[in-house]
């Protein structure tokens, strides 16, 4: 009967054991886990911010249900104790003790504890937990919290992790870098590096930091094929990316040499292709007209071809100012001719007029032509003495190459041609 | 066995006496209180104080209440001890042969007022240790048994009086209460003048006769007594000694000699009676807290230092009882702390972690066999 009076009174004592338990749990949950979060930034771990939000619930919930039973979880002189101290003046406890005791006295003090008890309520007794209790979860989940958003910012790549704060060097993200071969060409990409005398054959990817730049590598076709561009586009065949901000997967193209190279433009006017065939020991730089690919094919038949390979000796020297002159020429008569074989230039190359070179998609002489009925406006209006004025005439008269619609070229080309001095 | 008869009795009584006390004593209800108290539980009653403020009168009072066989035994330095038991003396009988025979003192009564006690020498005093007792007088190597009840109700002036000895230890132990008869207020005051103007003599009746009086202590002497509140007191009795392994701070520092276990037979004897005239049947904490004063503070020697500081016995009752009320609130917690002590003492064995772990787990409750 007393048990069922005081029921209300333990519900609520049994709450109060279930929050400290669930305080004490969570308390130490939250810095098993903040210690596993810690952990995990300050190692670099980045697996460890999933184990410290289990860890959380893999200790907190255990922990709780064991410290409810074997510490927290109220026994009935504990309740009584409670009721106890609502003002009844040890009549629950009394009347615990007396349980099962059927004399008057017992009886009457059962009956005394009834009418106590009806006098408060339940609610009277408040759930209390210790203050050092609330002082410890608060703490500990607020390590666990912070030690949770550090590893999360540090997983996200925006902090470093503790242990290279504590070196002294910034963790920075690593990129790999890769120069293959494209499938069904033939060549080889070397790179080179400061430490090593020699271009070493690419093999497998290498990983480098965030920021460094990659190592010089150069594009090597093998014999009969040509480097046409690397996969992104470039057509340097020697390349060096700077600052990596990414991952680099590229491969170099090459092309096996034949007419449909060479004959891009067709027609029987297309001067035969060149190609810059470098020595053993120097790299291919450019052709003197700028263009970088080792092989020219863009020439039309009727003008005067002047051009020149120049060539590095080593990677090295790519990457310096120096330029060593040394420069090789090759200039097969047709494609299916050897590249070591040398030109027989036709005449009429040499005698074509300098109008009739191209610049910038034009004519030269159709430029000139342009330019210089510019100057002659500007010349007319100007401020300078007549005499200037025929002087100035006259010299840009002067240097005009020619008609281009004239076939002066084909006539054989007596004129004289500007020099570039001129 | 107690029935609901024995309960509305004793609740009767109880009421009629002090209805009657009331009659001739004005105010000092905690006085009357306590001396009814004790004499439902059985206990002799020291009642200190000034001179003219009613000691007397109320012993009178409670002799006519309870309608027992009073004497009064006037203390004074010339007091002898068979003035107090009795003696043997030459009789002739019949055929003119001269023998012993025994002449009871006034002690052979049931209530006994021991006026101003501290008047007489620790010898005189002393003969009424063993009627105090185990109320018995043994004179000439003859016992003779004293009637039931028997009380011994001693009036005394403080002892700073001149002309005054102080109660031996042995004999203080056996008063279950010393009671601090204050002076009346200025209400009090009045009433009694007016009173005594109309006459001085008693006026209170009889409300209760011996045997009820024996039976309302056995009544009480069944009221249930939690464990814990047993412990408490028990603690408490136990924490007036400065070394004991519950001792308090207080004790400690003001205490030369504590409590000795009348103290705590005393504590729980009372706090029965006093649960019951409350109408509970349990004895609770604050019966304990507020018996202790009486109980104890004629039983605690106290040192130098709270002589020299004038702290009185009621003051360092005062404070070992918010100490053991400090180590109660914290039963759990203090538990938890004497656990990891134990461990600690297992390892470090010292004599003060000891003591100081047992202190600590004071409260403890026994594991139920």
């Amino acid at each position: 009967m007393q048990n069922g009076s005081i029921q209300k009174f333990r519900s609520r004592v049994k709450t109060e054991a279930i929050v400290k338990s669930v305080l004490i749990g969570s308390s130490a949950g939250f810095g098993v886990a903040a210690l596993m979060g810690l952990l995990s930034w300050f190692f670099g771990f980045k697996a460890g911010l999933y184990i410290a939000i289990g860890l959380f619930f893999l200790v907190a919930a255990p922990l709780s249900a064991v410290l409810y039973v074997k510490k927290f979880r109220p026994t009935t002189t504990q309740v009584a104790h409670r009721i106890d101290e609502l003002g009844l003046e040890e009549r629950v406890i009394t009347m615990t003790e007396l349980e099962g005791d059927d004399s008057y006295i017992a009886t009457a003090q059962r009956a005394d504890t009834m009418n106590a008890l009806a006098s408060v309520n339940h609610l009277m007794l408040k759930i209390a937990v210790t203050a050092s209790m609330i002082v410890a979860v608060v703490l500990c989940g607020s390590a666990f919290a912070g030690s949770v958003t550090v590893s999360g910012l540090h997983n996200a790549d925006v902090i470093p992790s503790g242990i290279s704060l504590l070196e002294g060097k910034p963790e920075v993200a690593t990129y790999t870098v890769n120069y293959t071969v494209a499938r069904d060409t033939k060549g080889t990409v070397l790179y080179y590096t400061e430490d090593w005398d020699s271009p070493v054959l690419f093999g497998e990817e290498i990983t480098i930091q965030a920021g460094e730049d990659a190592p010089a590598v150069l594009a090597l076709p093998e014999e009969g094929w040509v480097f046409l561009k690397w996969s992104d586009g470039k057509k340097d065949p020697y390349r060096q990316d700077l600052s990596v901000g990414g991952n680099i997967e590229l491969s170099a193209v090459f092309a096996e040499m034949s007419d449909e190279l060479f004959n891009v433009y067709g027609g029987e006017e297309d001067a035969p292709a060149l190609l810059a065939h470098v020595e053993e020991g120097l790299v291919s730089l450019s052709l003197s007209d700028g263009k970088v690919e080792p092989y020219s094919k863009n020439l039309s038949a009727g003008r005067s071809v002047d051009l020149s390979a120049v060539s590095k000796e080593t990677l090295d020297d790519l990457f310096n100012d120096e330029v060593p002159e040394k420069d090789h020429i090759e200039i097969p008569t047709s494609p299916d001719d050897p590249p070591s074989q040398p030109p027989d230039l036709d005449d009429d190359y040499r005698r074509s007029s300098p109008g009739n070179q191209i610049e910038e998609g034009h004519f030269y002489g159709d430029n000139f032509k342009d330019a210089l009925s510019e100057a002659m406006e500007k010349l007319q209006s100007a401020d300078v003495p007549d005499d200037m004025k025929r002087q100035i005439a006259d010299y840009l008269a002067a240097l005009d190459p020619g008609d281009v619609s004239d076939d002066s070229a084909a006539d054989g080309g007596d004129e004289e041609i500007p020099t570039e001095n001129e | 066995m107690v029935t609901e008869q024995d309960i509305k009795e004793f609740s009767k009584q109880c009421e009629e006496i002090f209805k009657q006390i009331s009659r001739d004593i004005i105010g000092q209800k905690a006085v009357v209180e306590g001396t009814v108290i004790a004499m439902i539980a059985g206990g002799n009653v020291l009642l200190e104080g000034v001179p003219g403020v009613g000691k007397t009168r109320l012993v009178r009072s409670l002799g006519r209440v309870f309608d027992l066989p009073f004497a009064r035994i006037q203390f004074t330095p010339d007091l002898m001890p068979a003035d107090v038991t009795g003696t043997n003396i030459i009789v002739k009988d019949e055929q003119g042969n001269s023998k012993f025979s025994f002449q009871p003192g006034p002690v052979f009564s049931n209530i006994i007022l021991a006026d101003e006690i501290n008047r007489a020498t620790p010898k005189t005093q002393s003969a009424l240790l063993e009627a105090m007792q185990e109320h018995t007088v043994t004179v000439m190597g003859v016992s003779r048994k004293l009637s039931e009840p028997f009380f011994v109700l001693a009036t005394q002036n403080p002892i700073e009086q001149d002309g005054t000895y102080p109660l031996p230890e042995a004999q203080m132990d056996r008063f279950m209460f010393k009671l601090l008869v204050p002076d009346p207020s200025l209400d009090e005051l009045m009433d009694i003048v007016t009173m005594t103007q109309k006459t001085m003599a008693e006026v209170a009746d009889k409300a209760c006769t011996g045997e009820q009086l024996l039976k309302m202590r056995e009544t009480a002497n069944q009221i249930p007594v939690a464990e814990e509140v047993l412990r408490y007191a028990m603690v408490l009795t136990s924490a007036t000694h400065p070394d004991s392994e519950c001792a308090t701070e207080a004790a400690k520092k003001y205490v030369r000699v504590g409590a000795s276990p009348r103290a705590g037979q005393a504590l729980i004897s009372a706090a029965k009676v006093m649960a019951l005239i409350k109408g509970r049947f349990n004895v609770a904490y604050a019966d304990i807290n507020e018996l202790a004063y009486p109980v104890l503070r004629h039983r605690i020697k106290l040192n130098f230092e709270a002589i020299a500081e004038r702290v009185s016995a009621d003051a360092v009752i005062g404070m070992i009882l918010e100490e053991i009320a400090k180590r109660k609130e914290k039963p759990q917690k203090e538990q938890k702390e004497e656990k990891s002590g134990e461990g600690e003492e297992k390892k470090e064995g010292t004599t003060e972690e000891t003591e100081e772990g047992k202190k600590r787990g004071l409260f403890r409750k026994k594991p139920r066999e």
